[in-house]
């Protein structure tokens, strides 16, 4: 037995019988010997498919017949793959490689979820008919209804007076005719505003109660910020986007595994909706400035939407804050710091 | 982690066949006593390892734009394949990546169409649902034949005979739900249904979904099995769709108790504003992912050990299966909890453990020696069915 010889299991092709053997390397000549198993093949005739870690190798013999064998460095040595065909294997087996790919695949993901997507769902949204964007925004109030939202009690007069000041923030923003404000009592989620896609806004009665018009009108132009820049419909597409690659990348899984796709997902849209949350309180100071209302009402705002709406206490009293890759708004300490540098400054960002 | 591989012939240190498992089987005392050889499944992938495999085809396939991913996903069911033993011997899969490729392509290329006609000419799209429900059954079938002819174990083929007319039989209820969509007046998006007649037409057209989901599971796998050969010994199952409804009704209950006990656990704690945060970001997820572990865990091992408990090969090996439906569950969770914290990096730790668990309850009973049963039963089968498989040589199982 000389050094290249190695054992491996054959099987014939023409019958599920295990049949162990000894390969012997003599010359250009493989010499397969077993019980009852004795054959001569050519050496360049035995293809040897390519390495996938630790598997036994395949030799596939000509007439169909195949070696089975686990002393890779032996059969390496007698028998050799075209390193063209062994590239993968080359790869995996090289750790710094492995080391590069994953650092190439979490940076680039953090480039996609930070620049990439909300840039294609810019370019798409802007595609989008507004009167789509309406007709979704129909079917979402519908479900809202149902799960969320209970029947408005706010009186009919304020209801009008907070209508008139929305329909005048509308005009002075050039808000698209389909902009509209509705009130529903918000059940759990309390003191709150929300702008669905095609410009719906809906206030909730917990928050009329936070605050006198002259405040709730700057929460409206912070909506009217989301219609401006037509987030409702970018949120919408961010999520279908990273859901999409989400699947791309980790769909070869099974369907149980990508049920985990889904709860990232949570967390990337969430940073997304902060991102656009700061965007549209720019906005709503330029618009008060513009409307020749102050933007310091916005400021007031946000400070009766603290946590209890206590103005001034310490921020570690104030209960557990939200650690912010969690949360869908920033910050209110943070939000409130930027608009007074905002309007020190007397400019926007963007 | 050291794995112990399977025995791989050397014939220097010769070993008998079936040593590896029926002494050895816990548990089982009665059935070894009448099954003479119990060969139990073994997966050798190793975590560590497979990441690499992992690793490198995500990277290939992102920086070629999805073109390397066909390779992937050969190499993917080769690794696996070649890590799954039993009676001393592994299996192999020898699927053409570029087969996969062009069936992609045709799959891509008909998603364009359908959207580009569908823009243009609206009527042109039940048109196309009816094509595809025409087409579906034969889908379902090539699949099932491409995936059968490049799986191998002991050089021998796997093969599918299966034809359109099961097939069709087996999904039939699936289609009445786009027949329904088409014959019921539409309901205009945005507008709550208002008379009875709208209810039905937006519930109606998924009843027969649901009403036949455990049956079309079932006929599915029936089919699959009872149509597939190891070489020329054909695989038979005699599935029953009864114990399905029971699974998928209790499955049901499982999943609406869940959700409910979750339910009532957010309203409490709803009370307290400063949970809110807390709530929402831990507790819900938590929920979510434990409910889909367990009801999905409890599905997964009752229907696979129902599927492979009435099935045999060649008439005289049987399949054992024998998952809890707790175990797997609880690896479910583990699993989505692991991969959730990790940004999907343990991805490969989590399908190589949920594999080892599987194989490690799966085994073949057989009355005499399998070696010698098999290579009574199992001939290799005239290449028609390999040139068939070439002929359309597009894998559309995706």
């Amino acid at each position: 037995m000389s050094a290249g010889d190695f054992s491996a299991d054959y099987f014939d092709g023409h019958n599920s019988r295990r049949r162990p053997v000894l390969v012997e390397v003599a010359g250009d000549m493989l010499a397969i010997r077993g019980d009852g198993i004795f054959f001569d093949v050519p050496r360049e005739k035995a293809r040897v498919l390519p390495r996938l870690g630790e598997t036994p190798l395949r030799i596939g013999l000509p007439g169909g017949g195949l070696l089975v064998a686990l002393d890779f460095d032996k059969v390496d040595a007698s028998l050799g793959v075209p390193r063209s065909r062994t590239l993968a294997h080359r790869l995996e087996s090289h750790t710094l490689f492995v080391i590069l790919a994953l650092a190439a695949i979490v940076v680039g993901a953090w480039f996609a979820y930070r620049d990439g997507i909300p840039w294609a769902s810019k370019r798409i949204a802007e595609r989008i008919p507004v009167e789509l964007e309406a007709q979704l925004a129909d079917q979402g109030l519908e479900s809202l209804d149902r799960f969320l939202f209970r029947k408005s009690t706010v009186p009919a007069w304020r209801r009008e007076s907070l209508t008139r000041e929305f329909t005048a923030l509308a005009a002075s923003a050039g808000a698209p005719p389909g902009a509209r404000l509705e009130f529903r009592n918000g059940g759990f989620v309390g003191a709150n505003a929300l702008t669905l896609p095609g410009g719906l806004v809906v206030i909730t009665d917990q928050l009329t109660k936070r605050m006198d018009d002259r405040r709730l009108a700057a929460i409206l132009a912070h909506e009217l910020g989301h219609v401006h820049h037509r987030h409702g419909m970018r949120l919408v597409l961010d999520n279908s986007l990273s859901a999409f690659l989400m699947m791309a990348v980790f769909g070869d899984v099974s369907a149980v595994a990508s049920v985990a796709a889904t709860v990232p997902t949570v967390f990337v849209n969430t940073g997304y909706s902060r991102d656009y949350e700061r965007e549209a309180d720019a906005y709503a100071l330029r618009l008060l400035a513009q409307a020749g209302r102050s933007p310091r009402d916005f400021v007031d705002a946000l400070d009766l939407l603290r946590p209890e709406g206590r103005a001034g206490e310490a921020p570690d009293r104030q209960g557990p804050r939200d650690p912010g890759y969690l949360s869908t708004h920033p910050d209110i300490e943070e939000r409130m710091q930027a608009a007074e540098d905002m309007i020190e400054t007397g400019r926007g960002p963007r | 982690m050291a794995v112990v591989r399977p025995y791989v012939g050397t014939p220097d240190e010769p070993l008998a066949p079936g040593t590896e498992s029926a002494p050895h089987d816990s548990g089982t005392g009665d059935l070894a006593a009448v099954a003479s050889h119990v060969y139990s499944f073994t997966f050798t992938g190793r975590a560590g390892e497979y990441f690499r495999v992992w690793i490198v085809n995500l990277f290939l396939s992102v920086i070629t734009l999805g073109l390397y991913s066909p390779w992937a996903k050969v190499r993917k069911k080769r690794y696996f394949y070649g890590n799954t033993w039993v009676a001393e011997a592994n299996f192999d899969y020898h699927g053409d990546p570029v087969a996969i490729l062009k069936g992609r392509i045709v799959a891509v290329l008909a998603l364009v169409a359908y959207n580009v006609a569908g823009h243009y000419l609206p009527k042109l799209g039940t048109f196309i649902v009816l094509l595809l429900m025409i087409g579906a059954p034969w889908l379902i079938v090539r699949s099932m034949k491409f995936n059968a002819i490049y799986s191998s174990y002991r050089n021998l083929r796997f093969h599918f005979h299966g034809g359109y007319a099961e097939g069709f039989r087996a999904i039939a209820p699936f289609l009445l739900w786009p027949l329904l969509v088409l014959a019921l007046p539409t309901v205009r998006p945005g507008e709550a249904p208002g008379n009875p007649s709208e209810w039905a037409a937006l519930f109606l057209p998924s009843l027969p979904v649901v009403l036949f989901y455990p049956y079309v599971v079932g006929a599915i796998k029936r089919f699959q099995v009872r149509r597939s050969a190891y070489g020329s010994a054909p695989l038979d199952c005699t599935l029953r769709i009864r114990p399905l409804y029971g699974i998928y009704f209790f499955a049901g209950l499982l999943m609406t108790v869940g959700v409910m006990a979750a339910s009532i656990v957010i309203s409490a704690l709803a009370a307290f504003p400063a949970a809110m945060p807390v709530l929402m970001t831990v507790f819900i997820p938590f929920a979510y992912l434990l409910v889909a572990a367990l009801v999905f865990g409890y599905t997964r091992s009752r229907v696979a050990n129902l599927t492979f408990n009435s099935s045999t090969l060649g008439g005289g090996t049987r399949f054992v299966s024998t998952l809890s439906a707790r175990k797997l569950g609880w690896i479910y969770f583990v699993n989505l909890l692991a991969i959730v914290a990790s940004c999907g990096l343990l991805v490969p730790w989590a399908v190589i453990r949920t594999a080892a668990y599987r194989a490690s309850c799966l085994r073949l009973e057989c009355e005499g020696d399998l070696e010698g049963f098999l290579s009574d039963v199992a001939k290799p089968v005239g290449a028609t069915g390999e040139q068939m498989g070439e002929f359309f040589d597009v894998d559309l199982s995706l």
